[in-house]
């Protein structure tokens, strides 16, 4: 029961994003993909969600191949994601949007929609009760539910984005730098909830920049290249890993310290 | 548990917005006698149900259309075609006029909607542009260009004619109340958020597993729908027509209805019909002004209200109902 990628490659004309990566991922466990700048981690994060196509090698999630599925299907499976910039919808509130995450907790068709089929009803109010589920675990309160999402500080729209993703009660989620741009605050409030969502048994895909929080919240990593895996296992083992140490963490006791 | 909800708010509000604008519109379909104004009013709402179309298909899910005239066309024809030619009853010809331009739309939106902005602005051009040629050249059913098609019968059903202005106008108030129904039942749905969601990020509404192409299909095809009713109410309306009614030109006034009205309400839509069907009949007097002046104040609502005329009416209306409520 597990997310397994075996052997992925993109290319890009004459560069070769992902190069035969490999990696597993557990209900219950943060499993990060670390690496410099163009190392091929959201092209990675990109073939697990299915807005990319490799060219070579397999996605399998919980037994089912999933390599060439599009990513609408892959949601039904109970996979999705957030984005690197939050991937927010223009002129839809906090709460709609959130909403639209639930969509397929709902049965309705287009044509039970155009009459207003009774069971709409309850389905909207269920869907809206489930998005508020995933704004509560978020951790953001009712007066920002009607603001226009888009128009929130940073820290907040990061939220909307995962509560969003919450609301289809996925089994995977993949997180493509959800620290990104924000305050050691909120950093701390974002890692946190992430051990909490792994703790409830899904399957979490973390790319992060944000060293301290990987290694505290980790128990698997994945380091990547120039495409290519240069090491995996746990964060003891990797930051000891001179490999790693050369190509990205520095040494020990000097940049990582000060990221 | 009462506090669940402006969003179901927000659809009592637009149904409470529908039965008053049912109401004014019986009052005027009772009352007003007048069948130079009451003509207008049936062109502005036969335009605001094609312009219902496009709102939901450029505003909502923000494809745009350029082909909104061709399906205005095939309506009208497929009413005369049934009425005069086949001696159908008129309310075949309507449900034809809504079914056939949206099966027709389907099919050309599976291959249109590959493409995207102004590609698909192209695209739908080209084929509002191949559609006026057919109109034009197809005259064993269309008559062409001259004479066009002669003496559509009045809509009539269960024995009862709408002849003559007042019940014309109550006819079509009648199907602009239902457009307007489904379109609001439509856009308070799951189905309605999903097609607001993909306008912004076609990838980000298919990773919550909405079936981006799938949706897009059906809302060009719902627009199309929604043109041939209006182009059937047409047909009865006008009687007489010809092809001219159906060039491109009609295609680029219905979608500055739906962008001066407001892409972000369906209210928009009516706004934006009247204002486009009635200003140029008010202007009358300004004789070779008239134009001027109807660009100029075209060109300043763009600019003062860029939003639109009709959210801005809506948003002041809601305000001042909130301002009611909390007194």
């Amino acid at each position: 029961m597990s997310l397994e990628v075996s052997e992925v490659s993109k290319r890009y004309g004459g560069l070769q994003a992902v190069n035969a990566v490999d990696l597993v991922a557990l209900p219950g466990e943060v499993t990060s993909v670390i690496g410099p700048n163009g190392a091929g981690k959201t092209t990675l994060l990109n073939i697990i969600s299915g807005t990319v196509v490799p060219n070579h090698g397999t996605t399998k999630l919980f037994g089912e191949d999933i390599t060439t599925i599009p990513p609408h299907k892959r949601a039904r499976h109970g996979l999705t994601r957030t984005y690197q910039t939050p991937q927010l919808f223009e002129d839809m509130t906090v709460l709609e949007t959130v909403m639209v995450g639930a969509h397929l907790t709902g049965r309705s068709s287009f044509w039970s929609a155009l009459v207003r089929a009774p069971f709409l009803r309850q389905e909207e109010a269920a869907m809206e009760e489930c998005a508020r589920q995933a704004l509560k675990r978020v951790r953001l309160s009712e007066n920002v539910f009607r603001r226009e999402a888009l128009v929130l500080p940073y820290g907040y729209q990061r939220r909307v984005e995962i509560a969003r993703a919450l609301a289809m009660n996925p089994r995977v989620l993949l997180l493509d730098e959800p620290a990104a741009g924000l305050n050691s605050i909120e950093t701390g409030e974002i890692a946190e909830l992430i051990c909490e969502l792994a703790a409830d048994g899904m399957i979490i895909v973390l790319v992060e920049h944000d060293m301290s929080m990987v290694m505290e919240i980790s128990q698997k990593i994945i380091v990547m290249n120039f495409g290519t895996k240069i090491a995996d296992g746990t964060p003891a083992a990797i930051q000891t890993n001179q490999d790693v140490i050369d190509a990205y963490l520095g040494t020990p006791h000097g940049e990582v310290e000060h990221a | 548990m009462k506090k669940h909800s402006f969003i179901a708010n927000e659809r009592r509000r637009d149904l409470l917005i529908l039965a008053g604008l049912a109401a004014v519109m019986l009052i005027i379909g009772i009352g007003v006698r007048n069948s130079y104004y009451l003509s207008l009013l049936t062109y502005a709402s036969i335009y605001s149900i094609a312009a219902l179309g496009l709102f939901l298909l450029f505003g909502y899910a923000g494809q745009i259309s350029l082909a909104q005239a061709a399906f205005f066309g095939m309506g009208a024809y497929i009413t005369a075609f049934s009425t005069l030619n086949l001696g159908l009853a008129p309310i075949i010809g309507i449900v034809a006029a809504i079914i056939l331009p949206g099966l027709v739309g389907w099919l050309v939106s599976l291959q249109l909607l590959k493409l995207a902005t102004n590609y698909l602005a192209m695209a739908t051009l080209a084929f509002g542009t191949i559609s006026f040629i057919a109109f034009s050249q197809l005259h064993a059913v269309t008559g062409g260009l001259d004479p066009g098609v002669i003496g559509v019968p009045p809509f009539d059903l269960l024995g009862i004619s709408f002849r003559g202005p007042g019940p014309t106008f109550s006819l079509v108030a009648i199907f602009l109340v239902l457009t307007l129904l489904v379109t609001i039942n439509l856009i308070h749905s799951r189905i309605g958020r999903a097609l607001r969601a993909l306008r912004t990020s076609e990838v980000a509404a298919a990773g919550l597993g909405i079936d981006v192409v799938r949706y897009k299909v059906i809302v060009f095809a719902l627009a199309a729908s929604m043109a041939g009713l209006a182009g059937a109410l047409f047909a009865h309306l006008q009687t007489n027509f010809n092809a001219s009614s159906f060039g491109v030109g009609l295609s680029i006034e219905l979608l500055l209805m739906v962008v001066l009205g407001s892409v972000f309400t369906p209210w928009g839509a009516l706004f934006g019909a009247a204002f486009v069907t009635l200003l140029p009949a008010a202007l009358e007097d300004f004789d070779h002004y008239k134009l001027l002046i109807y660009g100029g104040i075209m060109t300043f609502s763009m600019i003062f209200v860029p939003d639109g005329l009709g959210k801005a009416a809506i948003d002041s209306l809601g305000d001042a109902l909130g301002r009611l409520g909390r007194k």
